[in-house]
């Protein structure tokens, strides 16, 4: 439903609820791993609506206090971007690939086209759409000059957020404008108040329709904050307290960093929403089960897998909604090193991980099942590709990951001739050398620990000595600091990133990616990403081949970074909603499952 | 006395530089920066530089400490990298719910520490005096998040008294005097909760000082000239033994700013206390430097503060 950062760091637990750029979704039944099938995606609830005021009651888990910037260019914490999802509406709806619209739809303001011969995308508005009135200002129509306002703010010289970066550099003129050698950017043509003109530099791909992608999705209200210097909007009480928005619902009152009261916005263009009201409460992870236990909430955003425990024999009056969270966790090789003079990973073949057999026989030897079963009620799971199942098609389904077999990294280890040479149990390199693999864990959740000590059992029962860097896990700034600066002591390390909606991997993995923490490049690799956003994947069929062949090769082939966990993420739904499709449920029927149609019943 | 008070304000210029110096370098040899946990890799590497020197975070640390201080001489203590408002205004808004809880939760640490004290040290080894030492024992032992999350259980829940989050209601309209009374009855229990486990040690101090007042010279000829035995208690013996915990009540002071991370983070109540958990993992420099600074300003304050009031109930105690 909304714009997600291509990628993010998983970090501490704390900040995982801030930052993670998450969208879930991926259909149950067409998934390979399977381990999610115990939860529903949808849910209905029959019943007639009830009179009085209907309030939906959202409790929004977060220890933290939300920061409540209330602009899509601006904000850079997930809470913010949940709250915003009630009033400030979107441009394009998102098929269950994360692709925009090409047609109009039911709950999507505009469309997108994109002309191969001309290099140019067009998005079209529907007419009459307005965005919301205040004591301030009048409602007004939304054009395309609101989306252009969007991206001067973003490709402004001044804005100090995180938006900006090479996707927008490939339209025309934005380089320019973002030096303030321009007064406006070149590339954006608006053709007339429902049409505008995306001209870019260079053919472009499939990104160009994926959200997240090539084109900016959402729109900035010119009329309303367009004479505050970009500095100062973020703070100004127009973003942060009475933002105005074209969405179902419209911000009636904020206590600041706890709640926020949204009333229904009567104008909608999608027609007036059912209910009355919305109000988001904060609550702390310790609150959140006794809150629903009293019927406090009608739904839960961001429900904490740690007290799944409390509530997995089901609760009463609740539906417990769950899908395949948009991250995963992976064990990363160090295989080379960054340099940041060329801004270009090297990879170095002589380096101690450089065996694949022996990075494919740690994979082996771990027990990703269990853990998740172990320490997760189940509610984690082995992964089984780089692309998550969010991705829909772009997920090569056929792919079966590292399942639990120490036998085979057993011999894996024998062929590429690890042998305990000395007799002290452990293996030595090819060499004959003593070979001891440094491993660099996170300290980011109370299961780190547990989890990383078995992780060292698993490694030595298939002969590996495998000890913790610095003898302990790492607070998790440290941790990607050290992982970041390719620090020698580091052999290998499981980190986590939470995926956008683009499933092109090229930032985490390309030969520039600054992120790409194993360093690892080949030619081949490379040739995948720049066919992944070349003009022939335009076509969907050989988009997806080239998305399942990659992933093949890159999980088994060469194997410099091996996924091990993906996670469920749960949202509860009272009986009292009509229907409600998982938040984070890609390509939901807004017909159906839009928040101005839902209903409160009895 | 006020040529003492102006001395103490002189001396503290130098003890804040210090702190100064101190906090800002220990704060930027923390790994990581704040746009560790903004990573976002759809971010070239060349933007994230951009940003950073932007921030100037790649000037030598001396260069941005004078920045730093030049700014804070004009009231601009920087911005907040992850809330992107002027610290000053985040920690205003905070700091205004830190102090009405604060105030909340020492006026309930007050009304049972007080009487407890007085009563248990009055009839010591009595049944009374053994339940105030066990109710002593507890509420100092018992982990501040077991009490809150006790209490939400029974309060918030069992008997549905109290609201069990958030310092104001998001639905009564702002301004209104349904409004205020809200927010005060938000206070109630979290100040409830705070104010029980403040109360052990101010007790149990009242105690043994009334049961050592008891036996003095002066209690002795207070009761050989007829004067009530409630009088003697109240009057005489309580202004001797209160003053111990007279000469603590600086810091009480500036412990109403520091908040409590606990209570904060159970009772979802926004405050100094999470603000400033939340700083240092963000690792949100302006804010945990402007922070530290601000607790160090307020406890070198608060000292001073309780010196002044010791001599005031206390003709004998002169500062110089």
């Amino acid at each position: 439903m909304s714009f997600k950062k291509k990628f993010s760091l998983i970090a501490t637990a704390a900040s995982a609820a801030l930052l993670l750029a998450a969208c879930g979704g991926g259909d149950s039944d067409k998934k390979g791993s399977g381990s999610n099938d115990k939860f529903v995606e949808f849910v209905e609830n029959e019943g007639k609506p009830i009179d009085g005021e209907k309030t939906l009651r959202i409790g929004m888990v977060s220890d933290a206090a939300f920061p409540g910037i209330f602009s899509w260019e601006l904000y850079s914490f997930q809470l913010d971007n949940q709250l915003m999802a009630y009033n400030m509406g979107n441009i394009f709806a998102e098929d269950e690939n994360y692709q925009y619209n090409q047609e109009f739809v039911d709950g999507a303001l505009g469309k997108l086209s994109y002309d191969k011969d001309r290099n140019v995308a067009t998005v079209t508005l529907q007419k009459g759409a307005k965005w919301q009135g205040n004591d301030e200002v009048e409602p007004e129509e939304v054009t395309v000059d609101d989306i252009v306002f969007a991206y001067e703010i973003i490709c402004d010289p001044e804005y100090d957020g995180v938006r900006y970066g090479d996707n927008f550099e490939k339209v025309k003129g934005v380089e320019e404008y973002h030096n303030g050698e321009a007064d406006s950017i070149s590339g954006l043509v608006a053709v007339d108040d429902y049409n505008l003109e995306i001209h870019f530099k260079e053919p472009v791909g499939f990104q160009v329709y994926q959200a997240g992608g090539l084109v900016w999705g959402y729109a900035a209200p010119r009329h309303y904050l367009g004479d505050i210097p970009v500095t100062e909007l973020q703070e100004h009480e127009r973003v942060r307290e009475h933002p105005i928005g074209f969405g179902p619902f419209q911000v009636n009152k904020m206590v600041p960093g706890e709640s926020v009261e949204y009333v229904a916005n009567k104008d909608y263009f999608g027609g007036a929403p059912k209910i009355d009201k919305i109000v988001v409460e904060r609550v702390p992870t310790s609150g959140i089960v006794a809150a629903l236990q009293a019927g406090e909430f009608d739904l839960t955003l961001n429900f904490p897998s740690t007290q799944y425990e409390a509530i997995k024999d089901g609760l009463d009056g609740y539906t417990i909604l769950g899908t395949t969270e948009g991250s995963y966790e992976y064990l990363a090789f160090k295989l080379g090193k960054w340099n940041a003079e060329t801004g270009m990973n090297e990879y170095d073949p002589n380096s101690k991980m450089a065996n694949l057999n022996l990075r494919q026989a740690m994979a082996y030897s771990l027990d990703i099942d269990q853990v998740g079963e172990r320490f997760y009620q189940g509610l984690r799971f082995r992964a089984t590709s780089h692309i998550v199942p969010v991705f829909g098609d772009y997920m090569n389904k056929e792919l079966k990951g590292y399942p639990y077999d120490p036998e085979k990294a057993k011999e894996l280890l024998d062929e590429a001739g690890y042998k305990d040479v000395d007799g002290d149990g452990f293996r030595e390199d090819p060499d004959g050398n003593e070979l001891v693999i440094n491993y660099m864990a996170r300290a980011n959740s109370d299961a780190a620990e547990p989890i990383a000590k078995y992780y060292l059992q698993a490694w030595e029962a298939v002969g590996l000595n495998v000890q913790l860097v610095d003898g302990r896990l790492h607070e998790v700034n440290t941790f990607y600091d050290r992982v970041q600066a390719d620090d020698p002591k580091i052999d290998v390390h499981e980190g986590g990133w939470g995926v956008g909606s683009d499933p092109t991997p090229t930032n985490l993995y390309g030969e520039k990616a600054a992120f790409n923490f194993s360093r690892f490049v080949d030619e081949k690799n490379t040739e995948f990403f720049k066919k992944m956003s070349s003009v022939e994947a335009l076509d969907e069929k050989t988009r997806y081949e080239i998305f399942h062949e990659w992933q093949e090769y890159f999980l088994y082939d060469v194997a410099p970074v091996i996924p091990t966990i993906w996670r469920t993420e749960l949202q509860l739904v009272s009986n009292r909603v009509s229907a409600w499709a998982h938040d984070s449920k890609a390509g939901k029927d807004l017909h159906k499952y839009g928040l101005h149609v839902v209903d409160i019943v009895e | 006395m006020w040529k003492t008070v102006v001395r103490r304000l002189i001396i503290m210029i130098p003890q804040i530089i210090l702190l100064s110096m101190l906090v800002f370098t220990v704060a930027h040899f923390m790994p990581g920066d704040p746009f560790t946990g903004i990573i976002d890799p759809n971010v070239d590497a060349a933007r994230l530089e951009e940003l950073r020197r932007a921030a100037g975070y790649y000037d030598p640390l001396h260069v941005q400490y004078f920045r730093w201080v030049g700014n804070a001489l004009q009231g601009d203590f920087g911005r907040s990298f992850a809330q992107k408002v002027p610290v000053t205004t985040l920690i205003g808004a905070r700091a205004m719910n830190s102090i009405r809880l604060g105030i909340v939760s020492t006026v309930f640490t007050y009304a049972i520490a007080l009487p407890f004290g007085m009563l248990s040290g009055r009839y010591n080894n009595s049944w009374f005096d053994r339940f105030v030492m066990i109710y002593n024992y507890v509420s100092y032992a018992i982990p501040t998040f077991v009490l809150a999350l006790l209490f939400i259980y029974i309060f918030g829940y069992q008997l549905q008294w109290f609201p069990t989050r958030g310092s104001a209601s998001p639905v009564i309209p702002k301004g209104t005097a349904p409004y205020y009374w809200d927010m005060f009855y938000r206070l109630l229990l979290p100040g409830f909760t705070a104010g029980i486990l403040g109360t052990a040690t101010t007790t149990q101090t009242l105690r043994n000082e009334v049961i050592d007042a008891k036996t003095q010279d002066y209690v002795r000829t207070a009761r050989s000239k007829g004067v009530p035995e409630n009088v003697i208690y109240n009057k005489h013996i309580f202004r001797n033994a209160f003053l111990p915990i007279a000469s603590s009540i600086g810091f009480i002071f500036s412990g109403l700013l520091n908040g409590s991370v606990f209570i904060e983070r159970i009772f979802a109540f926004n405050g100094m206390g999470d603000l400033f958990i939340t700083s240092i993992t963000s690792r949100d420099y302006s804010v945990v430097i402007t922070l530290v600074l601000f607790y160090g300003v307020i406890s070198i304050i608060g000292s001073l503060v309780s010196d002044i009031v010791l001599s005031l109930v206390d003709p004998r105690i002169r500062i110089e």
